[in-house]
């Protein structure tokens, strides 16, 4: 026999009350001085014993009623009644389902459904539990124990796997919270998982918050982890390594390809395809060793302007969920870049906007007019303020003297979505451009430092910047600096370059839609070599990129992360329909900034986002997490230490987890049963304490 | 016990206001037991003997002057009250100490009044006890007696007598017996059966005796000692003065009962014993009275919460007839 109410054991001594109450009672006795004693002597003869046993019959009654209410709050159980007779005591639990990537493989997902179906099978009656659906947060699922166990089914059944990475610290310190909040004399906690040792990476915290939990029975339900996989290839990375993403031009793609099996894998087909079609013939790795991963390179033409989806992918096997990664691109049909010339020079060399130009449109003249990239070169006086219309970008260069109207113009264009590129020079009264041009510059201009002076050669770590961190793609340190701006940064803005004394070379700023990039140096070869060094033409193509990219920042996020884009401000408070890889389908309302914020990203694949007027369509993607791709489970020392603190149970698809679950659990509980039978001691102590205190 | 009780003649008229009677004379607690409403209702009806007895010499009462001292008993030192006319002044004058002289007297009838002082009647539920009862029914009859110019004596007794006013007449005796019934204050136990006998050896001359008690005494060995003083030839009445709550026993709860006369305590559920209770009170009710009613005696059970007019009254009606 267990007690749930170990404490109120002591209750028990309540029993001595009646007794005391009744030995006090002897002292209470109303004192009468008495003549006719001689007929009270003699009735108390007769009447003597029968009152001394009425006298013992009601002690024992209060005592034995009293007994049995210390006894029911103590809430006793027994094991064998629970088998025979009556149903454990009631239990509240928390089920934490883990639902992240690395549950997709071999149905292991699929198994742990059962087992968390088959834990609420195996409450008694009247058990209340929560339910916690987690991978690196638990944010869906019953976070307060209801005892409509039905309902706790239906969210089991209905609960669907993501592709985000595992964490279980959160979820188990919340589950622990939901238990301790509770007033249940019996908790569980039963965790649910696929035993993958990233989901334990903080094992020690997790380790102290089961070791902590008193009060608190622990399960840890194992699924797939007595039958571990060892053949997992992954895509772990997918990127477009072309600076732009031009119709019909060949662009290339980086895959990474891990094998995470414990063999090497062979004749592995990479293949690529753009909005699900092949692209071309998939690309084969010879050999991958286990552990390793190999980059392959792919091309693939966009066909159309807009937004498609590129998926790499490689033959199915057991961890279906990284074998295929997509990302969305956006098209552009044509870029144009509108260069405007401070300084146009005696002839084409002496212009300021030379080098950039021919930078942008790195082909002969005879091609120049099919090549993806148009420049437009004008001077300050051609300026109008519809002439930044439709244009990718505009280059000011040695540009002084901006009329109000052009630079209102100007923030406009930037503000909805186009790029500006603002190179300084002799012209340049730095006090002045920064003045005039303080709404755009993402740094004010200083005071001129003198050269020589290069850039960084190392630590380059903006997006822009990071393909010369490979020495195989050029040094960006080899051009040299005899003059430029210092340049002090504004808040929210970046610095893309640096010189190699530290100060900014070039930096950044986001506005509106629109990105503004600001060169220390000219953009011809006036101050600097960098124009006629080879890193040039990449850096001008990356800022580029980066300006049409700005528009589109965001398409590609990791499974689980908000998708938030903002979109034209005319689509304000639109409501948009999102629809998800696996074709479901919900509405999400714009707020007033045109802004669209999705949370549900937990599954990997392309997302589109469609508003009816006016029409606008969208695709962003999510991928997942490679670190789910990594299947080792927790180590046997680990299974060890968390088996001292937690009942560790395989789970496979044979079942038998009810045992399992029912192991620690209390038997039946008594209390109600000594409740009744307190009662009716009640009633008939009251009904033989009125017949034996009637007139006799 | 005194021989015999002193009646000179008394040329006073008959006294109709006792609240007036005693004004000069009487304690004032001694008054109280006087009630004046039972006396005026009572008077009415007088107590009569029921029997021939030495003084009924010409009829019932007719003529309360024909008695008169024939013969010298004995002297008795004076006391407060009495008549100074028997004051015996040549003993004065020889001695210098007061005695009166008693005689052995004729008269209608003598009522020995006996009166149970023991502890058991200072009982009482409400503001009067057994005994403050006792006292009036005492002080009514020796009124009553006295005023129809009979001669009364009073006994108080507990486990003997132990206060004793001999046989009088005299109105100044009823002062005596007033005041002294005022002074009694309970004790000791009671022994009936022992101070019945006493007086029935005591009583030389036939008369009434009326006992005043509750008889919560061994009532076999007081129906003897009655027994023995009918034998005597005495009219014995026995006026048996009781408490409502020992009719009734109406106790609830846990109590205590301090036995009076030195019984045990006994502790006990009242309201569980009560039926026993009042079958045996009644059973030795029943025997009491059917004993009585065997040696031919009056028994009349008084209950101090009755109004003593009432009771007084009924008995005397009774009697009358």
């Amino acid at each position: 026999m267990q007690f749930l109410n170990q404490i109120l054991l002591a209750g028990l001594a309540a029993a001595a009350i009646p007794i005391i109450i009744h030995l006090l009672n002897r002292r209470r006795f109303k004192r009468v001085p008495w003549a006719a004693m001689r007929f009270v002597q003699v009735s108390l003869q007769r009447n003597q014993r029968r009152m001394q046993i009425e006298d013992l019959i009601l002690l024992l009654l209060r005592t034995l009623l009293v007994a049995l209410l210390a006894l029911a709050l103590a809430r006793p159980a027994i094991d064998w009644l629970r088998a025979n007779f009556l149903g454990s005591s009631t239990i509240a639990t928390a089920i934490i389902l883990d639902r992240s990537g690395s549950m997709a493989a071999a149905d292991r997902f699929g198994l742990a459904k059962q087992a968390a179906a088959e834990t609420v099978d195996t409450l008694p009656d009247g058990s209340a539990a929560a339910v916690l659906l987690t991978a690196d947060s638990a944010d869906s699922g019953i976070f307060e124990p209801t005892v409509d166990l039905r309902l706790v089914r239906t969210m089991i059944g209905e609960a669907s796997l993501s592709d985000r990475p595992t964490d279980l610290l959160p979820a188990v310190e919340k589950a622990l919270g939901i238990l301790a909040r509770g007033s249940a004399i019996e908790k569980e906690l039963v965790l649910i998982t696929d035993g993958q040792a990233e989901g334990w990476k903080q094992f020690e915290p997790l380790l102290k918050q089961l070791a902590d939990a008193e009060g608190t029975r622990l399960k840890i339900v194992l699924v797939g982890a007595q039958d571990p996989i060892t053949d997992n290839l992954g895509i772990s990375d997918l990127r477009q390594v072309s600076a732009l993403t031009p119709v019909g031009q060949a662009l290339r793609f980086e895959i990474a390809v891990t094998n995470y099996g414990d063999t090497e894998a062979s004749s592995i087909a990479v293949s690529l395809d753009i909005d699900n079609s092949p692209s071309g013939d998939p690309f084969i790795i010879d050999q991958l060793p286990a552990g390793e991963t190999k980059n392959v390179t792919l091309f693939a033409k966009l066909p159309t302007p807009g937004y498609h989806r590129v998926t790499a992918a490689l033959p199915a096997d057991p961890m279906p969920a990284d074998d295929r990664r997509t990302i969305i691109l956006r098209a552009a049909d044509g870029i144009e870049v509108l260069l405007v010339d401070g300084q146009p020079g005696r002839d084409a060399l002496g212009s300021e906007t030379f080098f950039i130009g021919n930078a942008l449109v790195p082909v002969p003249p005879e091609l120049a007019g099919e090549f993806f990239i148009k420049t437009r070169t004008v001077t300050v006086a051609d300026l109008s303020p519809d002439i930044f219309q439709n244009q990718t970008a505009v280059v000011l260069a040695n540009v002084t003297d901006l009329g109000a109207d052009t630079i209102e113009a100007l923030t406009d264009y930037v503000r909805r979505g186009g790029g500006l590129l603002i190179f300084p020079g002799s012209n340049t009264n730095a006090a002045n451009l920064s003045n005039a041009l303080q709404n755009l510059l993402p740094a004010t201009l200083g005071a001129q430092l003198d050269g020589p002076l290069s850039l960084q050669a190392s630590g380059l770590d903006h997006s822009i910047a990071a393909l010369w961190e490979d020495p195989g793609s050029g040094d960006l340190a080899d051009a040299t600096f005899a003059r430029a701006f210092s340049l002090t940064l504004i808040e929210d803005t970046r610095t893309v370059l640096r010189f190699s004394d530290g100060n900014p070379a070039l930096t950044e700023r986001d506005l509106g839609l629109g990105k503004v990039f600001l060169f220390a140096s000219t953009a011809d070869t006036e101050w600097n070599n960098l124009p006629v060094r080879p890193a040039f033409l990449p850096l001008i193509h990356r800022l580029l990129g980066a300006i049409i990219a700005r528009g589109e920042s965001g398409l590609n996020i990791p499974a689980g992360t908000p998708f938030q884009h903002r979109l034209r401000p005319e689509l304000a408070g639109k409501e948009a329909i999102i629809t998800t890889a696996e074709n479901q389908s919900s509405v999400q309302q714009l707020d007033a900034q045109a802004t669209l914020r999705y949370d549900r990203t937990d599954r990997a694949g392309a997302y589109e986002v469609s508003i009816a007027d006016p029409p606008t369509l969208l695709q962003f993607a999510a991928q997942p997490d490679p670190r789910e791709s990594r299947l080792e489970t927790l180590s046997p020392q680990q299974r060890e230490r968390l088996a001292q603190h937690a009942d560790l149970t395989d789970f496979t698809t044979t079942g038998g987890l009810g045992e399992v679950l029912s192991r620690g659990r209390s038997g039946a509980e008594l209390w109600v049963v000594l409740i009744i039978a307190a009662i009716a001691l009640a009633v008939l102590e009251m009904a033989l304490a009125q017949w034996f205190s009637r007139e006799k | 016990m005194a021989a015999g009780v002193s009646r000179p003649a008394d040329p006073r008229p008959a006294v109709h206001a006792p609240a007036n009677h005693f004004s000069t004379t009487i304690d004032p607690n001694a008054r109280r037991l006087l009630d004046p409403e039972a006396i005026s209702k009572a008077e009415a009806l007088g107590i009569n003997a029921r029997f021939v007895v030495e003084g009924y010499m010409a009829g019932e009462h007719k003529s309360p002057y024909r008695g008169f001292a024939i013969e010298f008993s004995q002297h008795r030192e004076y006391a407060q009250g009495d008549d100074v006319r028997h004051l015996d002044h040549k003993v004065l004058a020889r001695t210098e100490r007061h005695y009166i002289k008693q005689y052995e007297q004729e008269t209608n009838f003598v009522a020995h009044l006996l009166v149970d002082a023991s502890e058991s009647m200072s009982y009482k539920s409400g503001e009067i006890s057994k005994l403050d009862y006792a006292k009036q029914v005492a002080a009514c009859f020796a009124y009553l007696i006295i005023q129809q110019r009979d001669a009364v004596a009073l006994g108080v007794f507990d486990e003997e007598v132990h206060e004793y006013i001999p046989r009088s007449d005299n109105r100044s005796t009823l002062f005596n017996i007033m005041n002294r019934l005022a002074s009694i204050e309970p004790r000791r136990e009671t022994d009936t059966a022992a101070v019945l006998h006493g007086m029935a050896k005591q009583l030389r001359r036939k008369g009434i005796v009326i006992i005043i008690s509750d008889f919560f005494d061994d009532e076999d060995k007081v129906l003897e000692g009655i027994q023995h003083l009918r034998y005597g030839g005495h009219e014995v009445i026995a006026i048996q003065i009781l408490d409502p709550y020992e009719k009734e026993f109406p106790f609830n709860g846990l109590v205590e009962f301090q036995g009076l006369e030195n019984l045990p305590r006994l502790k006990t559920r009242p309201n569980e014993i009560r039926k026993t209770y009042l079958k045996e009170f009644e059973a030795f009710q029943e025997r009491l009275r059917k004993g009585l009613e065997k040696n031919q005696c009056h028994f009349r059970s008084f209950d101090t919460g009755q109004p003593l007019h009432e009771a007084l009254t009924a008995y005397l009606a009774f009697r009358a007839r």
